[in-house]
């Protein structure tokens, strides 16, 4: 209650365009929260924003449920960390640490051990006569996060802060960012157009597009029960297969695709004559029992066969489009299916889903 | 502004734009404003001041245009600044080159502070060395008269050479850096690329080396030709009473009190630089940026 | 390079030997002047070696005054020209402004005014408005139009390299406008301040141009070297040269240290950061990587 951020219908324009349309949301105290979208949706826009340095066009900003409109980037209680960390070249890591501390007039021994407790806390202990010059990539990382958390902010703010990393590195981070904000009980905003780090990471996730929320939930919600086309997409590997919608009803509906028509879960409540797509994830996809259901079957010729360690992917034809991919486990199964050959594969109709047709970047 | 008041503070931008207004106003465009004032006002004695005959006319600039002496040393003035700026180019043309392409890197900051040295010497000395050397028994008529070369010493005070030579060495390393700089930027494999093609030096030079450094060669004359017509110091130090240059008049102008056809003058010399600079930006098409060093 | 062109490479290294002989052999004759008993400056004809003139120089009490006014006008010109040079490449560079380069013109154009012009101009503005007829500050304001332009040049230099997200982030972390500044901004344009600051009393100091048509009856140094040089003439004048080019020789000298000293810095903090990177990737690589 007493630091919940909440953003009001916030817009944002720069003359003729718009970076952000109609923004809401309510973020609770000490939730991980990840923006999540390609570039361009509008993820950095927010973050700048909340912290600070732009100001909304419509809508307003709200931290604790006292508004933020007005207030100067030096006085909100919000730390940013930078997309390349913005460390300050001069100073040691210690002085870089305590420099929120400085500012504010905090007396220096005090400053100190707090900011060797924060070093401490980010496994950096020691590290205070360092210069950053000479500090590795993770260990930076670090620095910034102990500088931010050192000023005890209400929200912590992340701007892409792995993107720079390697790859092991990352997924190292990954879990460490986790730790530390399970640790603290800051309320991390986090954004990034790495879906798969957003998902490990979150409590919940919006995905954003165009300047627009199209679906915030946990990782499972985006994943496995996308709201729109867009995040169908978007998060994860998946199938698209366009159509017009033959039969509907509350929990199905049928589209007619180039494969035939066939079902899946209808949660937008589309009706007959709708523009529709159907998506259907590749692990969802198996070799198909005879005298399977005809709605839930994909008949087509293997493309090829990729064998990439625990799962093996297999692409299918598809006339005029992008291939339909199937991943099967490395139980064996696989090799029935030689390229060249057509083969039939089932999916169980709950998990797939039929949502509103749209104009998809990657299609 | 909001993004200005954002880093610096309102009473940060408040001094920002303060300072710069402070800077443009008066320290640039009011003593314009005064010096085209005086210029368009006559001499006029004290009493006469402020009375019906001090109205602006345009008789300090027809007495430039119309006065032979006046007219003859602003034309003679324009001539010789072109010489130097032409002698100046040609001698640092083969250097700015030979130190851009040629020279390896190791070497090459030595070489540029030996260069720079000098010039952090005074001009006034740096002329004054000339006239040692010019001296009628000075080195260089020694060494001649002694060679043989000549009968009588050389009176380089007499007419322009002293002063010619002493502005092309005062002035020198503002046409080798800006050529240089223009030049370090070329790729060297265009050079061996159009050499392989079967280019002789000539060319390759008058079609690729020439058109890369334009912009360089081009800022490089604008300095020397400003430097050549405002040089006071040299002209005082290395001339004589028939090689007098502008500058000098419009000192003796302001020596005799005539303040009013002083800044006519000065006047009409500013108007000079700044065709001759706006011709060679339009001609060699150079932007303002690449002027300033 | 073609081995047929060793014949062009070594014509041009020739040519540089020669043109370095040009700049330094005339400087080479004033200073050896200054040793000659002869009595006026001069290499021919050698009446032997004294040092003279060094002690005339010494004893010389206008020589003093006119060192006093060059470094007050120095001191003043650096002290008036840096906040102004501040002043403008940050209004330039943060002030969103249609006619920003009509400014940045505005502001740069004294620098290709010839020297007397601005003196002139100067000096008429403080008659005008003041009555006075020429004194050291006018001077130090004359001079100031164009070296506070150059000193611009290099701030503005210098703020290009800085990352603005250094600012913000101070910002972010509470600092107020005023405290960024002075922690964040100005100790990352030390460097540029304190160039500005040479390159700017060194321009003050050899001027002639400028200074002479606004100073009234005071003399700076380099006024009163250049009426030495056309009136009474000593090789007092050669032997103020020969201290003039020993302090540029040594000046130049620990400029070269100092800049070898710094690069090294910088290069040892990389190589440290490259092992340190190494290191990371060493570890977090024998760690399994979470599915």
């Amino acid at each position: 209650m007493t630091s919940d951020l909440e953003l009001d219908r916030v817009a944002k324009l720069y003359g003729e365009v718009t970076a952000l349309h109609d923004v809401s949301v309510t973020i609770p105290e000490g939730e991980f929260f990840s923006f999540l979208g390609p570039s361009g949706c509008g993820k950095t826009t927010v973050l700048r924003l909340i912290s600070g340095f732009i100001d909304p066009s419509a809508g307003d900003i709200r931290l604790g449920g006292r508004t933020l409109a007005g207030i100067a980037p030096h006085r909100r209680p919000t730390a940013l960390i930078f997309q390349n960390l913005a460390l300050f070249p001069l100073m040691s890591v210690a002085d870089n640490v305590a420099f929120g501390l400085t500012v504010r007039g905090v007396p220096l021994a005090e400053r100190r051990r707090r900011a060797a407790d924060m070093l401490e806390f980010v496994a950096l202990g020691g590290f205070g006569d360092r210069r950053i010059e000479e500090l590795s990539g993770g260990q930076r990382q670090r620095v910034a996060i102990a500088r931010a958390l050192a000023v005890e902010p209400a929200v912590l703010l992340l701007d892409e802060p792995l993107s720079a990393l390697d790859l092991k590195l990352r997924q190292h981070m990954r879990s460490e960012l986790r730790a530390m904000q399970r640790r603290s009980g800051v309320t991390f905003i986090y954004i990034t157009h790495d879906q798969g780090e957003a998902l490990a990471m979150s409590d919940r996730v919006a995905v954003m597009s165009e300047g627009r929320i199209e679906q915030i939930g946990s990782s499972e919600d985006v994943y496995n029960r996308p709201a729109t086309a867009f995040v169908a997409s978007f998060v994860g590997e998946n199938n698209m297969l366009r159509g017009r919608v033959d039969a509907a009803d509350a929990s199905c509906a049928v589209v007619a695709t180039p494969f035939g028509s066939l079902r899946g879960g209808n949660p937008a409540g589309l009706r007959t004559g709708d523009d529709a797509m159907l998506f259907v994830r590749p692990e969802r996809l198996r070799p198909a029992a005879i005298g399977a259901d005809v709605q839930t079957v994909i008949e087509s010729r293997v493309t090829s066969q990729v064998f990439e360690g625990s799962v093996v992917n297999v692409t299918l034809e598809r006339p005029g489009g992008r291939d339909i991919v199937v991943t099967l486990s490395n139980d064996g199964s696989a090799q029935k299916l030689s390229p060249g050959d057509r083969h039939r594969f089932a999916f169980d109709a709950r998990e797939a889903i039929v949502l509103p047709a749209a104009t998809l970047a990657h299609e | 502004m909001n993004d200005m008041t954002r880093t610096l503070g309102r009473g940060g931008t408040a001094m920002c734009i303060g300072g710069t207004a402070f800077w443009i106003v008066v320290l640039v465009l009011a003593p314009h404003v005064m010096m085209i004032d005086f210029s368009l006002r006559p001499s006029l004695i004290l009493s006469d001041a402020g009375g019906p005959r001090d109205h602006w006319q345009l008789t300090n600039y027809a007495n430039l245009i119309f006065d032979p002496l006046g007219g003859q040393i602003f034309a003679k003035t324009i001539w010789a600044s072109i010489m130097v700026t032409a002698v100046t180019l040609a001698i640092c043309y083969p250097l700015a080159f030979y130190l851009a392409q040629i020279v390896p890197r190791h070497r090459l900051r030595l070489l540029m502070l030996l260069l720079i040295v000098p010039f952090w010497i005074n001009e006034i000395l740096r002329t004054f060395a000339w006239q040692i050397l010019l001296a009628q028994k000075g080195p260089i008529n020694t060494l001649l008269l002694d060679l043989q070369l000549i009968a009588d010493p050389i009176r380089f005070t007499r007419g322009n050479a002293g002063v010619l030579i002493g502005m092309t060495y005062a002035y020198i390393l503002f046409m080798v850096f800006p050529i240089y700089s223009a030049m370090e930027t070329l790729d060297r494999s265009q050079i061996e690329a159009s050499r392989d093609l079967g280019a002789r030096w000539w060319s390759v030079h008058r079609y690729i080396i020439v058109p890369h450094a334009k912009p360089g060669i081009a800022s490089g004359c604008i300095v020397t030709f400003m430097l050549a017509a405002g040089s006071f110091a040299v002209p005082q130090i290395l001339g004589g009473v028939d090689s007098l240059w502008f500058t000098q008049l419009i000192y003796n102008r302001f020596n005799v009190g005539d303040w009013n056809a002083g800044a006519a003058y000065a006047v009409a010399l500013e108007a000079l630089c700044l065709v001759f600079v706006l011709a060679m930006m339009r001609l060699f098409r150079v932007g303002l940026r690449d002027i300033a060093r | 390079m073609t081995p047929s062109d060793r014949p062009l490479r070594l014509l041009l290294a020739v040519y540089l030997v020669l043109f370095l002989a040009y700049l330094f052999l005339p400087l080479g004759f004033m200073s050896v002047a200054a040793f000659n008993e002869f009595r006026f400056p001069a290499v021919t004809p050698w009446r032997g070696f004294t040092l003279k003139w060094f002690v005339a120089l010494a004893e010389d009490p206008l020589l003093w005054d006119a060192l006093a006014t060059s470094i007050l006008i120095g001191v003043a010109v650096v002290l008036v020209s840096l906040p102004l040079g501040l002043a403008g490449a940050l209004t330039l560079t943060r002030l969103r402004l249609r006619a920003r380069s009509g400014l940045y013109a505005m502001l740069v154009s004294p620098v290709l005014i010839p020297g007397i012009v601005i003196g002139i101009s100067t000096i008429m503005l403080w008659d005008r408005a003041f009555g006075l007829k020429g004194n050291w500050y006018i001077a130090t304001f004359a001079q100031a139009s164009f070296i506070s332009a150059y000193a611009m040049l290099l701030f503005l230099a210098r703020l290009q390299r800085l990352d603005p997200q250094l600012e913000e982030a101070a910002l972010d972390l509470g600092a107020t406008p005023r405290q960024t500044f002075f922690r964040i901004t100005l100790p990352f344009l030390m460097p540029a301040i304190l160039a500005a600051a040479a390159l700017g009393f060194m321009q003050s100091f050899e001027n002639y141009n400028t200074t002479l048509f606004s100073i009234g009856i005071d003399q700076t140094l380099t006024i009163y070297i250049a009426s030495k040089v056309r009136t009474a003439l000593t090789p007092a004048v050669n032997a103020l040269a020969v201290i003039m080019i020993a302090l540029t020789v040594i000046g130049t000298v620990v400029f070269e240290i100092t800049q070898r000293r710094k690069a090294a810095r910088v290069a040892l903090a990389a190589r440290r950061r490259r092992a340190a990177d190494a290191a990371e990737l060493d570890r977090t690589g024998a760690a399994p990587a979470p599915r």
